[in-house]
């Protein structure tokens, strides 16, 4: 009983905050906005920011070149996701393509941030 | 018996806990190294008025943060406040965790009826994308742009006010949200049955002093909807405050089609409301809804016309003639520029044509649309640092392969500008950052007048209509 509460109260809220939306790998259209790393090289999707289920996704290095217009602008990629998220840190395996998103001055349109397109075996 | 006695002591001992609340937060993301903040005149008026309700109201008080003099008014000014302190996180948590508990305590610290009123004046964002509502600028650290406000570790967002939102309509508590920021009127999403929200701007504009006139007006006794009518007609400017009574949602709502005249860009300040919506609303389809939307605007106009004649008692000098003429004369300038960007359309094919570029082992294809648009000197800069970071031999090579080919993009981009079209486009972009003719002036101008056609039409609401459940009315100061 004791483990189920613990349970309970340590894992619960976190299966609630950082796996709203994320299924597992796959293929997934991704709404975020590419930013340059702070603290590391190369650049991640920021995506839902600021929010309880915010998620940043490392940008491999041969997708930077494909990204790079995009930088600091919303934009929808489809993305394969190869390996399970840690927590509200992953990485995006390739980068298919990408949608540019423009922001309505009047009236922004809040879409899903994950559609899943296809399931795939996650890498170990 | 003894269960008769214990009721009433319960009762009791939850009238004797019963406090009503304010909150008041602000002052982040100011200019660092200086004494006072820009917030520091709204502060003292809130402070005066605070002083007044001191017996009725309980105070907390999350303000600014290293700034000696802004620092002294929540010292000085509010002598009565429980707790005092810079408006970091920590604090902004503690405050309102605070509230949460005691209205989750048992007994109630907090319970039906009494009001709670959260006060925010402080610099604020555009609503990110899965944002319910937007974030704020803490103390700490200057905010980088009107639009993006502070990095997210120096902001704290606002849909973290849905809890006490959802509390306060599940135990029938009077909340009050005020959040005088730039982009406030996404805050509106938080108002319920019992939730009163009112705000300093549109979803999608700069605020300016609309709190500080507020302020002023609140008075006990008086209801927070009505200082909001008070306030809003004497606020200039072309902020507009928005409330979450069923009358403010009906008033707003007709009002949309005005919107499009409250953008403006001032350069020198870095606000830019008017560029993007030119831009994107620069197609064929999107142009012909503008016009319908103008020719509903008319008609509204001219229904306000024939009302103000109808109901001359609760109109202020309102000239109806001028709101049109200003409102025709901005049109025709937005006009001239969504068509300079809609006859673009006849290189849209050229724009969209991609381009191969390679340097060593790196290749990329970008239309020109994309290359005009990036900022390629910033991406040059990036990629030399990471190479100066990385370790790792193969990854060093590639970001100095990635430096040489913005280069190259650059270089073409520049030459792409060379041809008149493109620099015709470009440069498009770059008058309207200019143009002096998209200034706040006009728009200020329609903003005024708009500001008493908004008061007569929601007395006009409220003297006629029943609307439902207003939490705003039933917040009696």
């Amino acid at each position: 009983m004791k483990i189920l509460i613990i349970f309970l109260i340590f894992v619960l809220p976190k299966i609630s905050f950082s796996f709203f939306d994320f299924r597992g790998c796959g293929e997934y259209k991704i709404m975020g906005i590419p930013k340059k790393n702070a603290d590391s090289t190369g650049y991640s999707l920021f995506v839902q920011q600021l929010t309880k289920s915010e998620y940043q996704l490392i940008i491999d290095i041969k997708d930077e070149l494909k990204l790079a217009p995009y930088v600091n602008h919303l934009i929808q990629i489809d993305a394969i996701i190869e390996k399970n998220l840690n927590g509200y840190k992953g990485s995006i395996a390739k980068v298919v393509s990408i949608v540019n998103v423009p922001k309505d001055p009047i009236n922004i349109k809040i879409e899903d941030s994950f559609i899943l397109i296809r399931k795939i075996d996650c890498q170990k | 018996m003894k269960i008769y006695f214990f009721s009433l002591l319960f009762m009791f001992c939850s009238d004797l806990f019963a406090e009503n609340r304010i909150v008041y937060l602000g002052a982040g993301g100011e200019e660092e190294g200086t004494k006072t903040t820009i917030f520091d005149g709204g502060a003292k008026i809130f402070a005066k008025f605070n002083e007044r309700v001191k017996n009725n109201y309980k105070t907390a008080v999350a303000f600014d943060g290293g700034h000696s003099e802004s620092e002294k008014i929540v010292k000085y000014d509010f002598k009565n406040a429980d707790f005092k302190g810079s408006f970091s996180a920590e604090n902004y948590n503690k405050t309102i965790s605070d509230i949460i508990k005691k209205i989750k305590s048992n007994p109630p610290k907090i319970s039906a009826n009494d009001k709670v009123m959260v006060f925010i004046d402080t610099h604020g964002a555009e609503k990110e994308p899965n944002q319910k509502t937007h974030s704020v600028s803490l103390a700490g650290a200057q905010i980088k742009s009107f639009n993006s406000g502070s990095l997210p570790e120096e902001s704290i967002n606002l849909d973290s006010l849905s809890e006490l939102a959802s509390l306060a309509k599940e135990k029938n508590i009077k909340l009050a949200i005020i959040d005088g920021s730039c982009h406030s009127g996404n805050t509106l999403k938080l108002a319920n049955d019992n939730t009163c929200v009112i705000s300093g701007s549109l979803p999608n504009q700069y605020a300016t002093d609309f709190t500080e006139f507020l302020a002023k007006k609140f008075q006990p006794g008086k209801s927070i909807e009505q200082a909001f009518i008070e306030a809003r007609l004497e606020a200039d400017g072309t902020p507009f405050p928005m409330i979450s009574s069923p009358y403010g949602k009906k008033v707003q709502e007709d009002f949309a089609v005005f919107f499009p005249y409250l953008y403006y860009h001032n350069e020198q300040e870095g606000l830019d409301k008017i560029d993007h919506y030119l831009e994107i609303n620069s197609t064929q389809n999107l142009m012909c809804k503008r016009e319908h939307e103008f020719k509903e605007l008319n008609n509204i106009l001219k229904f306000y016309s024939k009302f103000r004649d109808e109901h001359n008692e609760i109109f202020i000098d309102f000239d109806v003639r001028e709101l049109k003429s200003n409102i025709e004369k901005y049109k025709t300038i937005q006009d001239k520029y969504l068509s300079k960007f809609n006859s673009f359309e006849s290189i849209n094919t050229e724009l969209d044509t991609k381009i191969n570029y390679s340097v060593g082992n790196s290749s990329i294809e970008y239309t020109n649309r994309e290359l005009l648009k990036t900022n390629f000197k910033e991406l040059v800069d990036n990629a030399k640092a990471d190479a100066g970071k990385t370790r790792d031999r193969g990854q060093k090579k590639t970001y100095f392969e990635y430096a040489a080919l913005y280069s190259k993009c650059d270089q073409a981009k520049n030459n792409l500008l060379k041809m008149n079209s493109f620099k015709s486009y470009s440069s498009t972009i770059e008058d309207i950052k200019h143009d002096e003719e998209l200034s706040e002036n006009i728009a200020a101008k329609i903003g005024l007048e708009l500001k008493k056609v908004y008061q007569a039409y929601y007395k006009f609401l409220q003297k006629n209509s029943n609307l439902g459940k207003n939490p705003c009315a039933d917040f009696v100061i």
